[in-house]
C-alpha cells in the first residue's frame, strides 16, 4: 500500500529508499513527480545520488589474513577456557570468590534466623505458611544462585544461576504479594536475629536493618541478571535494572510497610538502591575480570 | 547462534568468516585509520561473544552485531578525545592498507595520473566519511555497504526508521559538501 507523502522530508526519505531498492511504480511515480515540482529537492537528489554512487569508489575492505587469524584465535581460546573452567571448578572452590561466600553466608544465616523465627517465634495464622514456605524457598534458591553462580564464574552458568536468582526473587515477591495479611516484619521480629537486635538497637533499628538488607537482595540479584546486557550499555541498561527492580520491589513495600513509619519505607528503598548499585557493579566487574583472564596478552 | 551461544566453536568459526570482512569494513570505514580498525577488530569480537547470551533471536543478527561495533566505535572516539592527540584522523598517508577489491582491480589498466587520481579521491571520500558525525557515519556505512534496511539501521542506533533515513540523506549532503571543500566537487561516476 502507498504511504501519504506530503512534505520535502517524506520525499527525502522515499528518495533514500529508492536508492538502497527499487521503488514500487506508484512511489517512483510520485518521487518523480515531486522533483519535477520542487527545485529545491531535485537539486538535492541530483547531490545525494552523485554522493551515493561516488560511495561506490571505496569497494570492498577484508582485513590481512594476520589479523583475521589473530581475532579468530583468541576467541577460540577464550572459548576453550570458558569450557575448561566451567568442568574443572568444583563447588568447594567457591573460595576463590569472597564476595559469593559472603554474600551466601549471609542470606543463608538471614534465612534462617527467619525460618527459626517462623517456627518458634511467630504466632502466624497456620494458613499462612504455606506462603512462609514460598518465600523461604524464593530465598534459599537465590542463595544457592550465588554459589552456583561463584563456581562458574567463568562459564555461560554466571547467567544461569542470576536468572534462577531472579526467579526466587519473583517467587518471593508473588507469595508476600498474594498473602498481604502476612507480615514479614513481624515474622523477623519473632526471629532470633531479629530479638537479637531489638535487644541492641530498639525495634526501631532493627526494622531498619531488616528493611535495609531485605531491600538490598532483591536489589542485587535484579542488577545481576541485568549484568549481561549491561557489558554493552552501562548507563542505559543500569537505568531499565533498577526501574525494573523498583517494579518487582514496590508491591511488597506497599503492602508489607503499610502499618509501619515512613523510615521503614526509605531504608527498604535505598536497600533496594545500594543493592541494585552492587549488582551492577559486581556483574561488571566480575565480566571485566573473567574478560581480564581469558584473554592472552 | 544457538549453537555458538552453546560453546560450539564451529559454529563461532562459520559466524566469524561470514562477518570478519564486514566488521572490518565498517571499522575502517568509520575510523578512517587502519591501525586503530585493526586494533578494534579484536575487540569487537570480544565484544560480541561476551554479549552473546543476551542475542534475542528475534532480533536480525547483523543489526545487533552492528549495534556492538557501533557502541565500540563510539567509546573509541570518545577514549581518544580524551587522550591526547597525536594525529588527526584521516591524515594518515594510506587510510586503507588492508587488502581493497572491486575498484582496485579495475584501476590497474589506467595511466598512471588517473590511478593517482582516482588514489587521491578514494581517499578524500574516505575522510568525508570518517569526518561525519557518528550516527550519519553509521548509517550511511550500514545502508551503502551493508545493505541494511531503515528499520534495522535505526535498532542500531536507536532511532526511528524515518529518523534513520534523515540522517543518512544529511550524511550524502555533507559527504558531498567536504568533498567541495576538499576540491572533489567534480568527482562523478
Amino acid at each position: 500500500m502507498t504511504k501519504h507523502y506530503t512534505t520535502c522530508a517524506d520525499y527525502e526519505a522515499l528518495l533514500m529508499e529508492s536508492l538502497s531498492a527499487p521503488l514500487d511504480r506508484a512511489e517512483q511515480a510520485l518521487l518523480t513527480q515531486h522533483l519535477e515540482q520542487c527545485p529545491a529537492c531535485k537539486a538535492s537528489s541530483v547531490e545525494v545520488r552523485a554522493s551515493w554512487d561516488m560511495l561506490d569508489e571505496l569497494g570492498t575492505l577484508e582485513p590481512r589474513a594476520a589479523l583475521r587469524e589473530r581475532t579468530r584465535t583468541t576467541i577460540l581460546q577464550l572459548m576453550a577456557t570458558e569450557k575448561t573452567s566451567a568442568v574443572d571448578r568444583k563447588w568447594y572452590e567457591v573460595s576463590r570468590e569472597p564476595l559469593a561466600v559472603l554474600s551466601a553466608l549471609l542470606v543463608a544465616g538471614a534465612t534462617l534466623s527467619l525460618l527459626s523465627g517462623l517456627v518458634w517465634g511467630s504466632a502466624l495464622p497456620q494458613g499462612h505458611l504455606f506462603f512462609c514456605a514460598a518465600m523461604y524457598t524464593g530465598l534459599l534458591v537465590g542463595a544457592f544462585s550465588w554459589i552456583y553462580s561463584a563456581t562458574t564464574v567463568n562459564g555461560v552458568h554466571l547467567d544461569v544461576a542470576a536468572r534462577i536468582g531472579v526467579l526466587s526473587l519473583a517467587i518471593t515477591v508473588a507469595a508476600i504479594t498474594a498473602c498481604p495479611q502476612f507480615q514479614v516484619l513481624a515474622v523477623w521480629d519473632g526471629s532470633a536475629l531479629g530479638r537479637f537486635l531489638t535487644a541492641r538497637l530498639g525495634a526501631g533499628g532493627s526494622s531498619l536493618v531488616f528493611g535495609f538488607g531485605y531491600g538490598l537482595f532483591p536489589g542485587f540479584l535484579a542488577a545481576l541478571f541485568g549484568g549481561n546486557l549491561l557489558a554493552e550499555r552501562p548507563l542505559a541498561n543500569s537505568l531499565v535494572t533498577g526501574a525494573v527492580v523498583f517494579l518487582l520491589a514496590s508491591p511488597v513495600i506497599y503492602l508489607q510497610s503499610a502499618p509501619f513509619t515512613s523510615g521503614v519505607v526509605v531504608s527498604w528503598i535505598a536497600g533496594t538502591a545500594v543493592g541494585t548499585l552492587c549488582g551492577v557493579l559486581g556483574a561488571v566487574r566480575v565480566r571485566q575480570r573473567v574478560a581480564d583472564a581469558a584473554v592472552p596478552s | 547462534m544457538a549453537a555458538y551461544q552453546a560453546g560450539n566453536q564451529d559454529a563461532f568459526g562459520e559466524l566469524f568468516d561470514r562477518y570478519a570482512g564486514r566488521v572490518y569494513g565498517f571499522l575502517i570505514r568509520r575510523l578512517g585509520d587502519a591501525a586503530t580498525a585493526e586494533d578494534l577488530h579484536q575487540e569487537a569480537f570480544l565484544r560480541l561473544h561476551r554479549a552473546r547470551d543476551s542475542y534475542n533471536p528475534e532480533r536480525p543478527f547483523r543489526a545487533w552485531l552492528f549495534a556492538i561495533v557501533h557502541n565500540l566505535v563510539n567509546d573509541s572516539l570518545r577514549s581518544r578525545r580524551r587522550a591526547p592527540v597525536t594525529e588527526p584522523l584521516g591524515t594518515t598517508s594510506s587510510p586503507h592498507p588492508a587488502v581493497q577489491t572491486d575498484r582496485a582491480g579495475s584501476i590497474n589498466d589506467q595511466s598512471p595520473e588517473r590511478i593517482v587520481a582516482a588514489r587521491e579521491s578514494t581517499r578524500a571520500l574516505s575522510r568525508a566519511l570518517s569526518a561525519l558525525p557518528a550516527n550519519e557515519a553509521t548509517v550511511l556505512i550500514l545502508a551503502r555497504f551493508e545493505g541494511l534496511s531503515y528499520d534495522d539501521i535505526g535498532s542500531v542506533i536507536g532511532r526511528s526508521a524515518a529518523a534513520a533515513k534523515q540522517l543518512a540523506y544529511r550524511a550524502l549532503k555533507r559527504v558531498r559538501s567536504e568533498l567541495v571543500a576538499m576540491g572533489h566537487g567534480e568527482m562523478s561516476r
